[in-house]
């Protein structure tokens, strides 16, 4: 079943666009991670899903409704991001009891036991916590509420290693006992990874890839060699791109080759190797590593 | 996972529960606005005097227009913060749809009204207790709850209409505003104009006396309520489009 479609959506900001033409779908419980450049529109994205924002052009579809001003998107939705503004008077375990009241899935126990776990006293402020502890709360109800559709939008902004890697564990624990659809937006493709099926990878204010992790990574490799074999290698190729580490080059490129082709690469000394995601994404939003040198260099 | 199905009136009943407890500060600044303006007003009480050779008579005038001031005021200022972006986005941390947050605001309103109605009355009640406890001879001019009971709960009714009036108005005012900051400019030439003005704004007059004049309560109260439903429909059209957490 589809949970969410967008049809040639497209968003201004007074007239500054934040995207352009989006046109796809999201199936119920799957995990997809959504990837892309500061000021890609990313959040703009997560938030006309979550019905806070309206489309200036196009369609979206939540739950099969316009999600902006739907009762029923709202009440099957959390939108969890790292600027959550709570009530100042309200202690952390008055907040939990209104998520309680409000979400029909809400999980007290464990929340509490995650409170317990991440060592954050109940009696406190949201204000008064790191800011580290205020977006591991945050992570905490994201996961809690157990919204069919839980959005995440760089929900481990602040959080230390550790934090991080618990809150992407807990996160995959729940959501294999309890299947739903979870959006998550970050920076550090590397650390959410593992928790991911789908990529929805923006750039430009378009969408420049959806489909799943393991495609993305088939769909580029990575070859290293002197900048002369590598350039006879890739003839005819698309160079996504290129590093230089002394005399050797490693560049990332498309991966349209064949069998005979990949073989053609050994024989020449060119070694090739799978790209992580990491380096799949970097590669679509076009960040060259070593980018930066060049701007030293100059 | 199954999708849960909400009616938007359960969703009002949480959202007003939940703005209550996260807006119970504003009700402690009632009292305590209403506190200090009872004793300001008992040690300010208005001086009279009239005499005629070897007659004297010397009185002091004491009523609760300062706390029905303060409480106007009170309810401009409650008005305007629940039409902040900081409001809205706390509603949007739990379930809210445009029409929930709006019927839940409109709840807390008359609750508001209701409790600054009350306080507002027995502040009356309060102040001749003061006067009583000075061991002077005194003249009350209103009734008091055992006496004139109707008397006593029409007076509630009528500050708890007032106060919810001027919420809703300052509310619709600054929710119109919120959508388009320009339309600011307006409403503070129209400010300008009415409170620079050296002779009695007529129209304004009218609106005043279009509710102050009115005798019969059941009018009144339909004067009202119709004004309120109007405010309502028009803020509900107008936050219907507005945006939440855009930063």
């Amino acid at each position: 079943m589809t949970v969410i479609t967008l049809n040639q959506v497209h968003k201004k900001f007074s007239r500054i666009p934040a995207l352009m033409d989006v046109t796809f779908s999201i199936n119920e419980n799957v995990i997809t991670g959504v990837a892309g450049r500061n000021g890609a529109g990313k959040t703009t994205l997560l938030k006309m899903i979550a019905g806070f924002q309206k489309t200036t052009e196009g369609e979206v579809r939540v739950f099969d409704e316009n999600p902006f001003g739907s009762l029923l998107v709202s009440a099957n939705s959390i939108y969890i991001d790292d600027a959550m503004s709570y009530p100042d008077p309200m202690k952390l375990q008055e907040l939990l009891h209104e998520f309680k009241r409000f979400y029909a899935n809400w999980d007290e126990g464990l929340a509490l036991r995650l409170m317990e776990y991440f060592e954050i006293p109940l009696d406190t402020r949201h204000r008064f916590l790191s800011k580290g502890k205020r977006s591991t709360f945050n992570a905490i109800v994201g996961i809690a509420a157990r919204c069919p559709l839980t959005i995440f939008d760089e929900p481990t902004t602040g959080m230390d290693t550790a934090a991080r890697n618990d809150f992407y564990r807990a996160l995959l624990k729940d959501y294999i006992a309890f299947p739903r659809t979870i959006l998550l937006s970050s920076h550090y493709i590397n650390e959410m990874q593992d928790v991911l099926e789908d990529l929805l990878v923006i750039h430009q204010k378009r969408i420049r890839y959806h489909g799943s992790t393991s495609d993305l990574q088939e769909a580029h490799l990575i070859i290293r060699g002197t900048e002369a074999q590598l350039r006879s290698a890739t003839s005819g190729k698309v160079v996504v791109s290129k590093t230089k580490n002394g005399l050797q080059e490693e560049w990332i490129i498309e991966n349209d080759f064949s069998e005979a082709e990949r073989s053609m690469l050994d024989r020449r000394g060119v070694k090739s190797t799978t790209v992580t995601l990491n380096d799949a994404y970097l590669a679509l939003t076009e960040q060259p590593r070593g980018g930066i040198d060049d701007v030293f260099d100059a | 996972m199954s999708l849960t199905h909400r009616t938007a009136w359960e969703v009002v009943k949480q959202q007003f529960l939940y703005k209550l407890r996260s807006n119970a500060a504003v009700f402690t600044v009632l009292f305590v606005l209403q506190i200090i303006s009872m004793v300001l007003m008992n040690g300010a009480a208005m001086t009279s005097e009239m005499g005629t050779g070897s007659f004297e008579l010397e009185w002091n005038s004491i009523s609760t227009d300062g706390v029905m001031g303060l409480t106007f005021f009170w309810a401009m200022v409650f008005g305007f913060l629940m039409t902040t972006p900081g409001q809205r986005n706390a509603a949007y941390l739990y379930v809210a749809t445009p029409l929930t947050e709006n019927l839940a605001n409109f709840c807390l309103f008359g609750f508001a009204s209701l409790i600054a109605g009350i306080t507002t009355v027995l502040s009356g009640g309060f102040v001749k207790l003061l006067a009583q406890l000075q061991d002077v001879q005194l003249i009350t001019e209103t009734a008091g709850l055992f006496s004139e009971p109707y008397q006593f709960f029409t007076r509630v009714l009528a500050m708890a209409v007032y106060t919810f009036l001027t919420m809703m108005i300052v509310y619709t005012i600054f929710i119109i505003i919120q959508r388009n900051r320009l339309l600011i400019l307006p409403f503070i030439l129209l400010w300008f104009a009415v409170s620079q003005s050296t002779t009695p704004s007529n129209w304004l007059g009218d609106v005043i006396d279009f509710f102050y004049n009115e005798h019969s309560i059941l009018l009144f109260l339909g004067k009202a309520g119709v004004t309120a439903v109007l405010m309502a429909a028009l803020s509900l059209v107008i936050s219907k489009r507005i945006e939440v957490k855009v930063s």
